[in-house]
């Protein structure tokens, strides 16, 4: 499936919901999916300048694919950071580079961060982007 | 609460910016520990200067000079007032308390500290009060010594007694806690260190907005604190200094205003205040500032301290009615500042939902960080109230910390 089709099933998902705190709580609940960081990737070069909690990522490559893991110890961001990961898990770094996101725009979730939130959720978004340049070949 | 002593309903009229929604929910406004609101009156001095009276000051002989000079030194008169200092000689208007930390560190002791000298603080200084003591003992070789807390937020007062002693050159301490509330029992440690001869500076940024100071009564050397959390602007603050040290001390910026007569061979300087206030200074901010502090002066002083001791029990009762609620800092001496974690939940997760309800509490580290260590968490929410909440407001913030729960959990 590519980006835009999981970016368009997560906005038809949360379209549902009428609220901020509907929306929210479909946030939080799908930050559940992530599974628990292993110790070893928690280390100062993993970590995601820019974010008021604690947040990591790190990425590896099967070749042909972008493979995550990441944590967040408060859960709205790590409820963004697993729809991140929905959208960007096994999909080639070239794709990864030149998407668009916009589905935290089309689903109101962003209208519903403050700044230095959305800022944070930035700094993820460029992180991952970075993770995946690393695979690319020149 | 006798009404005819304090009537909240009457004096929330007199702070616009308490009449509105955020986010669909009528403003509740915790986060007077970060900032307080402005009365009208405070906002209307700001207006009326820049529309009537807007001049450079001093040396000025034409008419608005000497209108704007007169606001600007009756201002000064104003806070001496206020903090009952001995003369406005020793009030010298600052950008706010860190300015005045600074100012002080780089003067005073940049002149004064020699390799192995001590400046004692505490362990729950704001990072105002840390750093640019950290700063100075890299510069003079001064030793840093820290008085320790317990798990209370009260300072350990044997440990001040085997700390402070004949190398100590300076206390520089915080009267209240903005991270914890607790009020430092100050006249006892500010005794001990005048027994060593050592210097004595005082962070009063959070008790000023709570009760009255009288810095000859401390009998502190130094007195800082900020006209943005008691009502007035930001921008602007003061350093109280005993009047024949600030004239003993150097000064620390260079330019006018703070000099006498200047020559390319030599330069005479001011003295205090002027001495320290190069440049010209903030000039609307300090009138606007005493107008935050005739304000305050108007008010029931009595009455405030018991409507504020009155929401702190209120609030600490009703939050912990919550399960898994922590509170940090249970000194019996508080101001109604109250910082908490709640079990399991992150702090800027249910200060987002708590946003999201209308309700402005403050998340993070306080600009204490070392205190976060000492209880060994990443921050804590922290509601700080002011004369203008009200119990109600309190009982909001509870459901919404119930909701908050409840989508967090």
């Amino acid at each position: 499936m590519s980006i835009l089709s999981k970016e368009l099933e997560i906005i038809e998902e949360l379209e549902m919901f009428d609220d901020w705190q509907e929306k929210f709580g479909y946030v939080i609940d799908h930050g559940k999916n992530i599974a628990e960081l292993e110790d070893q990737y928690r280390i100062e070069e993993n970590l995601v300048h820019g974010c008021q909690n604690k947040v990591y990522i790190a990425s590896s490559f099967d070749g042909e694919h972008v493979h995550y893991v990441s944590h967040s110890e408060a859960q709205i961001p790590r409820g963004l950071l697993s729809l991140l990961m929905r959208v960007f898990e096994n999909e080639k770094p070239e794709e990864i580079l030149k998407s668009e996101l916009d589905f935290f725009e089309k689903t109101g979730i962003r209208d519903n961060l403050s700044m230095q939130r959305s800022n944070g959720l930035e700094s993820m978004i460029r992180r991952m982007k970075l993770e995946a340049a690393k695979y690319i070949k020149n | 609460m006798n009404s005819s002593l304090f009537d909240v309903e009457r004096i929330r009229k007199d702070f616009p910016i308490l009449h509105q929604q955020v986010n669909g929910c009528p403003l509740v406004y915790f986060d007077n520990g970060a900032t307080s609101q402005k009365p009208q009156s405070v906002i209307d001095s700001i207006v009326h200067y820049y529309s009537a009276y807007n001049s450079n000051i001093h040396r000025g002989v034409h008419h608005l000079s000497q209108l704007a000079t007169s606001a600007y030194e009756q201002s000064r008169e104003e806070i001496r007032s206020f903090i009952q200092a001995k003369s406005a000689d020793e009030i010298i208007f600052t950008r706010g308390t860190t300015e005045g930390i600074n100012l002080i560190a780089q003067t005073w002791g940049r002149n004064y500290l020699k390799q192995g000298d001590e400046i004692v603080i505490t362990a729950m200084e704001h990072h105002a009060n840390i750093v640019p003591w950290q700063m100075l003992c890299e510069q003079t070789g001064a030793v840093l010594k820290v008085i320790p807390m317990d798990n209370r937020g009260e300072l350990i007062l044997e440990e001040a007694e085997k700390m402070i002693g004949v190398r100590t050159r300076l206390l520089a301490m915080m009267h209240v806690s903005n991270a914890l509330g607790t009020i430092n029992p100050l006249k006892q440690l500010i005794q001990l260190a005048q027994k060593f001869g050592a210097m004595t500076l005082i962070d009063g940024a959070q008790a000023v907005p709570h009760f009255p100071v009288n810095v000859q009564e401390l009998d502190c050397d130094f007195y800082v604190f900020s006209a943005h959390k008691v009502l007035g602007p930001t921008g602007i603050g003061v350093l109280y200094g005993k009047l024949q040290l600030l004239n003993e001390i150097p000064p620390w910026q260079g330019g006018g205003d703070m000099i006498r007569t200047v020559t390319f061979e030599k330069t005479t300087y001011n003295d205090s205040p002027l001495k320290f206030e190069a440049g010209t200074p903030n000039i609307c901010g300090s009138i606007a500032m005493a107008e935050g502090i005739r304000y305050w002066n108007a008010l029931n002083h009595d009455a405030v301290w018991v409507h504020e001791q009155h929401l702190l029990h209120y609030a600490t009762e009703r939050l912990k009615e919550i399960d898994g609620l922590k509170i940090y800092g249970e000194s019996a001496h508080k101001v109604p500042v109250i910082s908490f974690n709640i079990e399991g939940l992150h702090p800027y997760d249910v200060g987002f939902i708590l946003d999201k309800k209308g309700i402005a509490l403050r998340t993070g580290h306080h600009c204490a960080q070392p205190i976060m260590d000492f209880f060994g968490i990443p921050g804590t929410l922290r509601a700080s109230f002011s004369f203008y909440n009200t119990t109600s407001e309190i009982d909001r913030m509870i459901d919404s910390i119930k909701v908050a729960k409840q989508m967090l959990s």
